[in-house]
């Protein structure tokens, strides 16, 4: 399939200075509409200068290579030389000629690619991928006479474009295209995400042996190109100049995405503070390192985490700067402590009410850009302080919210704009539902999907939503009934044919391999060895049997499957005091000779997989990482229990694991589990059910998005009506309805 | 102080591996050279900081020999020369500061832990100095590490002493070098765990003498055994 996208960069906020920008962009889309690859408008990535010395667009497709085109604007008045460089007078002012900038431009695009064996012949020292460039004059006929005689330089005026570019399109439209690993090369090697690629390990990739143990096999699934997919790239690539949503499943790289943009705007727009707010405190350093990798690789700089650059847990404490201990030091507040919020359900809401309440009228603006990453488990009150603290009006506000609503640990499900931002004197919601609908420049909808997981394999990630929804169990967790919501999480429904599912019929429902980005699957299966592998179900009887089979299993896996201790993530699914038992399991592990942290209980909470540690952990800390092995413990708490909390910190713990996954647990919960895990490999790659009535299902999307206190309410008023069924006559019937009057007991 | 030697230190430490093992979470031991230490050791002592900020950066850089159940961080470092004299020594007990609130009582703020906790209360410590008012924090009962330091070399102070963190310049001299086994039952008093099994009377000579067991626990007369 050929699909020649668009990579908006900073176009939504030059676009009304930008006429011919905007013309040119159009011409480029209908010319080279049925060719693969993209073009990018001010692509900064590839250049350590500013934006203002970055040509107009940068074209990379398989058929032709590469083609930067530079649109001149202005009228050019006269030219310059000095030392042998050109000067253009645009205006009043002198400015290097468009020349010298694409010049520049094109030569760091060579030095990136001759860094791979596969674009560039050293020997000959010639690149296996054309590379042409392109000005065009807007506002000049006599073009000619100001370009400099040495360069050989490619111009044509505005009214020309579509005409050169067609006669470009035709010369080149028999040969052959350039192969998908060279593209995918390029592509990695342009955008500057070869940094993400995970250390490749050249003895694996000279050595030709077969692959024997667990670790040959991560090493393979490792040795790819991180190369974005488009989805992923027009996301990453583009500032909106307003708010906008990106829903994303576990490991399809929410978090990538957004350090992207962060590093990205940082380099575009210097003056530009931003703000990056998360939830899980062991993400703290990979948000850093990331936005620092990228932005170091991009600009030869360290980002400025100083002044610029704000990396802030929701929370914060005096060892760690976060959003609300930030805000307490600059509004004057004394914060409340954890002793004050005892009792509290949510003590974030909590605290975010209370700075509210005390000091609504006094935050103001200091934000050009916020990125907020896992936003399911953020209460509007935070979103409302955001809001409060990002410059710009209304919906013209950036910020951007990443989420998964199968990794809310809460029970409940992230909610719309208007529920969200608060609402202003008049009442009326700053932001309304409706700010999301549509596209910003180059058709980047507001409101986003990333389909592809690239983490997880595609039968654990299949079992994790099989367990999460209760597909296979008896009383079902969470259920769609419009197709769109199983296609954005990447299912494709075979039955029904309708656009929506009704009731107690057979549903039908597969995962395209597509969408799974993850090799392991194909590598095990090349090797003939049975995906299901990947998840074991162990049945025993007693806790301490549960720790000695773990602590066997990792002996085993580290010292002959050759994995990396920290490559191990032992996540306990038991709630309340589960200290001691993660002490208890680490005391196990250790009289093996195989050390280990618990990350928030024993060590601070941000030392998460440190070198040649096993990492123990509850499902809250575990969100945002990622390890090749995940084992759970106490799983048998999951078999009887059908509550969205519990069944989605199962979904966040299974998807953790880019390899292998072991599900351990105790007594008849483990073997009802077991059973419920039987059914969903069995159909692999899809799944089989009978859609389950509305009224079946524990976490109802509309009751869920209704805070404790809410649904205590209702619950009062339920049992209220309930004892007294006369009541029930004064009631519209429609409200009845709603309330599922009749299901409750 | 002839009689120390290598064999004699790993000896006491194997004793201690073996009795603790249900109650050991963390292993760093390590020999290098001619040294007892512990794996990736970093020389230094971190000065004039709170002890709770203190003890956590030991237990986030593994800076400990042995971590027992009950988060107590011990430290035996012994550096031998090449004859076979030991050169310096150093013991020491980071107990686990324990808040005042118990941790079981918290859960109830689900997902906060008993990290999260000493961030908040060094967090409000800071408020508690200014506003004595204010009485809703937490307060570690445990604010000093404890140990012993041998150094052949010193000039300023005696060679081997006990030293108490949170107090400057106070060091109990000793004419005796500890062993971890001793070190360990000293320190008995400030760790949850049961040492019991650790003393074993007729082995013990320096112990022989007394009859009263917590007495045993505490004194700082070194009995030559005969």
């Amino acid at each position: 399939m050929k699909n020649f996208d668009f990579i908006a960069g900073s176009l939504a906020i030059d676009a009304p200075s930008s006429p011919f920008i905007l013309l040119a962009s159009q011409i480029i889309k209908e010319v080279f509409y049925e060719t693969n690859g993209y073009f990018a408008y001010k692509f900064i990535s590839i250049s350590k200068d500013n934006p203002k010395n970055i040509p107009t667009f940068l074209i990379v497709s398989q058929e032709y290579g590469i083609l930067i085109v530079d649109i001149i604007q202005e009228k050019v008045l006269s030219t310059i030389e000095r030392d042998e460089e050109f000067y253009w007078k645009i205006g009043d002012e002198f400015e290097y000629s468009r020349e010298t900038v694409v010049f520049n431009y094109e030569e760091d695009v060579k030095n990136r690619l001759r860094t791979k064996p596969l674009l560039f012949n050293k020997k000959k020292k010639i690149f296996n991928v054309e590379i042409n460039t392109l000005l065009v004059f807007c506002e000049n006929n006599e073009y000619q006479e100001l370009l400099d005689p040495d360069l050989d330089n490619i111009a044509v005026n505005f009214s020309e474009l579509k005409d050169y570019l067609e006669a470009f399109h035709a010369q080149r439209s028999l040969n052959t295209p350039l192969s998908d690993e060279v593209f995918a090369q390029i592509c990695s090697q342009i955008e500057g995400t070869y940094i993400f690629e995970k250390e490749k390990n050249i003895n694996s990739l000279l050595n030709e042996q077969s692959l024997v143990t667990v670790n040959d096999f991560i090493e393979e699934s490792l040795n790819v190109t991180f190369k974005q997919d488009r989805v992923q790239r027009q996301i990453s690539m583009q500032l909106p100049n307003g708010i906008q949503r990106i829903r994303g499943l576990a490991g399809t790289g929410k978090t990538i995405v957004l350090c992207l943009k962060a590093a990205l705007t940082h380099s575009t727009y210097k003056d530009f503070k931003i703000l990056y707010l998360f939830n899980t405190q062991s993400l703290y350093k990979s948000i850093q390192n990331l936005i620092t990798k990228y932005y170091g690789a991009e600009t030869g700089l360290l980002p400025d985490f100083e002044n610029k650059i704000d990396i802030y847990h929701a929370w914060g404490g005096a060892a760690k700067a976060g959003l609300y201990s930030e805000l307490c030091k600059s509004l004057g507040l004394k914060p409340l402590s954890f002793n004050q919020l005892r009792g509290s359900g949510d003590p974030l809401k909590s605290l975010y009410k209370d700075l509210l309440a005390k000091a609504s009228n006094r935050i103001t603006p200091v934000y050009d850009l916020v990125l907020i990453d896992e936003a399911q488990d953020f209460a509007p009150e935070i979103f409302e302080v955001v809001y409060k603290l990002t410059k710009g009006e209304g919906d013209k506000k950036r910020i951007i919210w990443a989420y998964d609503e199968f990794q809310s640990l809460k029970d409940t499900v992230i909610r719309e704009p208007e529920d969200l931002f608060g609402r202003n004197a008049e009442g009326e919601p700053n932001i309304l539902n409706a700010s999301l609908n549509g596209n910003y420049e180059g058709d980047i909808p507001k409101d986003f999907t990333l389909p592809n997981c690239y983490r997880t394999p595609r039968p654990v990630l299949m079992t994790a939503h099989g367990v999460a929804m209760g597909l296979y169990a008896p009383q079902k967790t969470h259920m769609f009934y419009e197709k769109t919501a199983w296609n954005a999480i990447g299912y494709n429904v075979i039955q029904p044919t309708t656009h929506s599912i009704p009731e107690k019929i057979e549903v039908i429902l597969e995962r395209p391999d597509s969408n799974s980005r993850n090799t392991l699957e194909k590598l095990l299966t090349d090797n003939g060895k049975p995906i299901t592998d990947l998840i074991k179900v162990k049945e025993v009887n007693s806790t301490l049997e549960q720790f000695d089979y773990i602590s066997s299993e990792c002996h085993r896996l580290i010292n002959e499957e050759k994995v990396a201790p920290e490559q191990i993530i032992i996540i306990n699914l038991s709630k309340g005091d589960n200290k001691h038992e993660m002490i208890r399991l680490r005391n196990v592990l250790a009289a093996r000779g195989m050390n280990s942290v618990i990350p928030g209980y024993v060590e601070s909470p941000d030392i998460f997989q440190p070198k040649d540690h096993i990492t123990i952990t509850t499902p809250f800390r575990a969100k945002g990482n990622e390890s090749n092995i995940v084992f759970l413990i106490n799983s048998q708490l999951v078999a009887d229990d059908h509550t969205p909390r519990t069944r989605n910190s199962f979904f966040v713990s299974l998807t953790r694991s880019r390899g292998w996954c072991y599900v351990v647990g105790e007594g008849e919960g483990i073997k009802k589990l077991k059973h419920e895990i039987s059914g969903i490999l069995r159909n692999f790659p899809t799944f089989n059910f009978i859609s389950p009535l509305k009224s079946e299902v524990t976490g109802k999307l509309d009751y869920l998005s209704r805070s404790d206190s809410e649904i205590d309410e209702i619950n009062r008023i339920v049992n209220i009506i309930n004892n007294n069924p006369e009541i029930l006559n004064l009631i519209d019937e429609n409200v009845i309805a709603k309330l599922n009057l009749k299901s409750e007991k | 102080m002839e009689s120390i030697n290598l064999k004699v230190i790993e000896n006491s430490i194997r004793e201690i591996q073996d009795t603790l093992k249900a109650d050991i979470i963390g292993n760093n031991i390590c020999r290098v050279g001619d040294s007892v230490t512990w794996n990736d050791y970093q020389t230094g002592i971190i000065k004039n900081t709170y002890y709770p900020i203190e003890y956590q950066s030991i237990i986030d850089r593994k800076q400990y020999s042995l971590l027992l159940s009950d988060l107590s961080a011990l430290q035996f470092y012994y550096n031998f020369n090449r004859d076979g004299k030991l050169i310096s020594a150093r013991l020491a007990l980071y107990p686990n500061p324990d808040l005042t609130l118990p941790v079981e009582n918290v859960n109830e703020l689900q997902n906060l832990q008993y990290r999260d906790l000493m961030y908040d209360h060094m967090f409000s410590i800071m408020d508690i100095m200014s506003d004595l008012e204010a009485r809703d924090c937490l307060f570690p009962t445990n604010t000093s590490h404890i140990r012993f330091d041998y150094d052949g070399d010193a000039k300023s102070h005696s060679t081997s002493h006990f030293q108490i963190s949170g107090i400057n310049d106070f060091r109990i001299d000793t004419n005796f070098i500890l062993l971890p086994k001793t070190f360990l039952l000293l320190c008995e008093n400030l760790m949850d765990i049961d040492l019991s099994l650790l003393i074993n009377l007729n082995e013990e000579h320096h112990f022989s003498d007394f009859t009263d067991k917590n007495r045993n626990k505490w004194h700082f007369r070194y009995l030559r055994s005969h």
